[in-house]
């Protein structure tokens, strides 16, 4: 009796589940619902003369792509978003919400009907030049650099002279590839001492070989503390920093007063230029640099690109000077990273618990090809945790500098803990040694590296030297931790 | 009797599932046993970009035939541009031929001209902008490759290597060469390894929803 009853109500909820269902999603149109998602989210890149391959404008556009863009969307590669959604939002997000994602499918599978075409949202008007206006300073690459038809992945970097006779605050970065169909990501450098231009173009080329093992070697970064430094050259200029200091990727304005090297912010595929929030800005010193770190795809054509990039400068000097906070310490060079081949899960973690009230304003994150996952947490003082920033799939070609919506604020005593997994198994696609092998710390695109790096200002201004020393303090524990160290001195004994 | 409720609501479930899927079910393209031609459609006549006509289906002094499926605005289609060349100017003194099939029914000849010229395609190339190369092959993926005897009997349908792991997630170098087996193992007269594999990349419109009469 009561099996009949319930399968009546589960008959009749059926039923009248799917027909209303049905009925909503008949309903569903390109020209009311699907067409503003698509304006919003994809046609910025998906029109002519933007970097994305096809347009995205029509509803014959749309219905053409259909079958690739259920997929894309299915899958989370398009649109190019890699953050899970955490607890505090992004600015300038480009992921889809599950329901945007159902309604996208659902309509592809109901046939897509366009609905009243008088009901079309009209196009939005996409910045035709400069999206920020005029730059303050407009500079190209000196001479183009050839990206073959195919064969691996490039990274390279070009220096620009900026010619600026006094420092300068950068609020803004704009970049123009020539070839928008092999340039991938580029992050901004700024070096003042005269060392890139020697390095540049010493294997006969426009710029030098890139990725973080060159980015290093400006730096006087963590190559200096691994087994395999190949900075101990001679006759190399010796700029080492003091431990501690400058070790951000995406900014330690407040680290070292005046240094001589450091990061501008980048640009990646899909990404508009934003200015700095609430009136925060990079440092350029006189006589800088630009260094452009370009990451290339070859597209199956040689291409030249010859890079334009517009400068925006404000006024002033930056209204609150800001620091990184990056977790591991030196891109994880104390982490004893060691991946055995067929690893399917190795795990990297640090944490730190911040000495004074901070805001965060950014989050980035940083690994080769073998990261598999990402996950910064803020721990309260109370006892709540949040999710600052969390990749579920972490795809290096993807090196996104996320942006907070608002100023993220963690009171002192917050710990912040980073975890990074690595996959070192065959199933990894992404895997350059096939069959594996054995992984470790290094800038090589072949070794890995391991960080999530929060950028911050202090909630008070007067505190921002005991976050420094805080953070210093830190990093010289991480330093004496490292296995190598331990094992050298227990060798010595 | 409660067996036979059961009975009934697994019915009548069945039912209502098979409803709603209803909608979404997508009739495949009737060729599904394209594995051998028709006798006709070997003779299926095409010009080329150069203006020469071309039997891509019959090729009675060849050993073998390959047909690369590719869509010029599919960036992984592109990647591989260099790969099909290689591999149609190596397998070509061993006497088989290779033909580049455009299979967007929008091309315009002066755009698959631009494009062929672009990306430096040196065997014949071809736009099928009405997809009976499509329907013949049974391909719906770009890039994807269909290896025929002479006759047009078809031998191999999928990916030319694993390159692409999925869509955004390429390998930094191939680690399966799936088209250059197929063909070694036809030159050398063995059987193919694999008939069908999975090909990543673009979709292929849909030959039926053209108004198409091979």
């Amino acid at each position: 009796m009561s099996v009949r009853h319930l399968l009546c109500t589960a008959i009749l909820g059926l039923v009248v589940g799917l027909a209303s269902s049905q009925r909503l999603l008949a309903e569903v149109t390109f020209s009311k619902d699907i067409a503003p998602l698509i304006f919003q989210k994809c046609t910025s890149c998906h029109r002519p003369g933007e970097a994305a391959p096809f347009a995205l404008q029509t509803y014959a556009d749309v219905k053409k792509r259909s079958e690739l863009i259920e997929s894309v969307v299915i899958e989370r590669q398009m649109p190019p978003w890699k953050a899970d959604r955490g607890d505090a939002l992004f600015r300038y997000e480009r992921r889809l919400e599950d329901d945007q994602m159902t309604l996208i499918t659902d309509w592809i599978k109901n046939g897509m009907p366009e609905g009243n075409p008088a009901e079309l949202p009209p196009l939005p008007e996409f910045p035709i030049g400069w999206s920020l206006g005029e730059p303050d300073l407009i500079v190209k690459m000196k001479e183009p650099f050839t990206v073959p038809a195919d064969g691996p992945d490039i990274y390279r970097n070009f220096v620009i002279p900026l010619e600026l006779d006094s420092e300068r605050w950068v609020t803004a970065i704009d970049f123009r590839p020539s070839a928008r169909s092999v340039v991938h990501h580029s992050l901004f450098f700024f070096e003042a001492t005269g060392l890139a231009r020697k390095i540049d173009g010493e294997d006969q080329q426009p710029g030098f070989k890139g990725g973080m093992g060159a980015i290093a070697r400006l730096r006087g970064g963590p190559a200096v503390l691994t087994p395999d430094a190949s900075e101990t050259e001679p006759g190399r200029p010796a700029r080492r920093q003091q431990p501690g200091a400058g070790l951000g990727f995406f900014g330690d304005q407040a680290a070292n007063e005046s240094p001589k090297f450091g990061p501008l912010g980048g640009w990646a595929l899909g990404a508009q230029p934003h200015p700095l929030p609430d009136g925060l800005a990079f440092r350029l010193p006189a006589g800088s640099d630009l260094i452009l770190a370009t990451h290339f795809h070859p597209s199956g054509k040689a291409e030249e690109e010859a890079s334009t990039v517009g400068l925006y400068f404000t006024k002033d000097p930056t209204k609150r000077r800001f620091t990184a906070i990056q977790l591991p310490t030196a891109f994880g060079a104390f982490k004893g990273i060691n991946i055995a081949p067929g690893t399917k899960e190795y795990v990297v973690e640090d944490s730190f618990e911040l000495p004074v009230d901070v805001e965060a304003f950014g989050v980035g994150a940083h690994a080769h090809y073998l990261g598999k996952s990402m996950k910064m947490t803020a721990t309260l003082p109370d006892g709540q945790t949040q999710t600052l920033l969390s990749i579920p799939d972490w795809d290096f070609a993807w090196q996104e500098q996320y942006r907070f919506a608002n100023y993220v604020k963690l009171p002192k005593g917050t710990r912040l803990h980073s975890r990074i997994t690595y996959d070192n198994s065959a199933d990894n696609p992404r895997n350059p040694s096939h069959p594996p092998a054995r992984v470790r710390f290094g800038e090589e695109s072949t070794n890995e590296m391991a960080s999530i790096t929060l950028q911050v200002v202090a909630a008070q201004e007067s505190e921002m030297p005991k976050l420094i020393d805080g953070y210093r303090v830190h990093f010289r524990q991480s330093l004496l931790k490292t296995p190598l160290l331990k094992m050298l001195q227990g060798g010595q004994r | 009797m409660s067996s036979r409720i059961r009975y009934v609501a697994a019915v009548c479930l069945i039912a209502c599932l098979v409803h709603a899927a209803e909608p979404t079910a997508v009739t495949e393209p009737v060729n599904s046993s394209a594995t051998s031609l028709k006798t006709s459609s070997s003779s299926l006549q095409f010009t080329d970009l150069e203006g020469r006509i071309q039997t891509p289906l019959s090729q009675p002094d060849q050993r073998a035939i390959i047909l690369f499926f590719v869509l010029p605005d599919c960036p992984i289609s592109n990647a591989y541009a260099p790969e099909i060349k290689r591999i149609s100017a190596e397998y070509s003194q061993r006497k088989i031929a290779s033909f580049v099939i455009y299979v967007d029914p929008d091309l315009t000849t002066d755009a698959a001209k631009k494009h062929a010229k672009d990306y430096g395609y040196e065997c014949p190339v071809i736009c099928d902008n009405s997809l009976r190369l499509v329907q013949q092959t049974g391909v719906t993926i770009a890039p994807e490759v269909a290896v025929l005897d002479a006759t047009g009997q078809r031998l191999y349908r999928g990916r030319i290597d694993n390159l692409y792991a999925g869509l955004g997630k390429r390998r930094p170098k191939a680690t399966e060469l799936d088209l250059r087996n197929t063909l070694d193992a036809i030159l050398n007269g063995k059987p193919v390894p694999n008939e069908t594999t999975q090909s990543i990349g673009c979709f292929i419109a849909k030959p039926e929803l053209n108004k198409t009469a091979p």
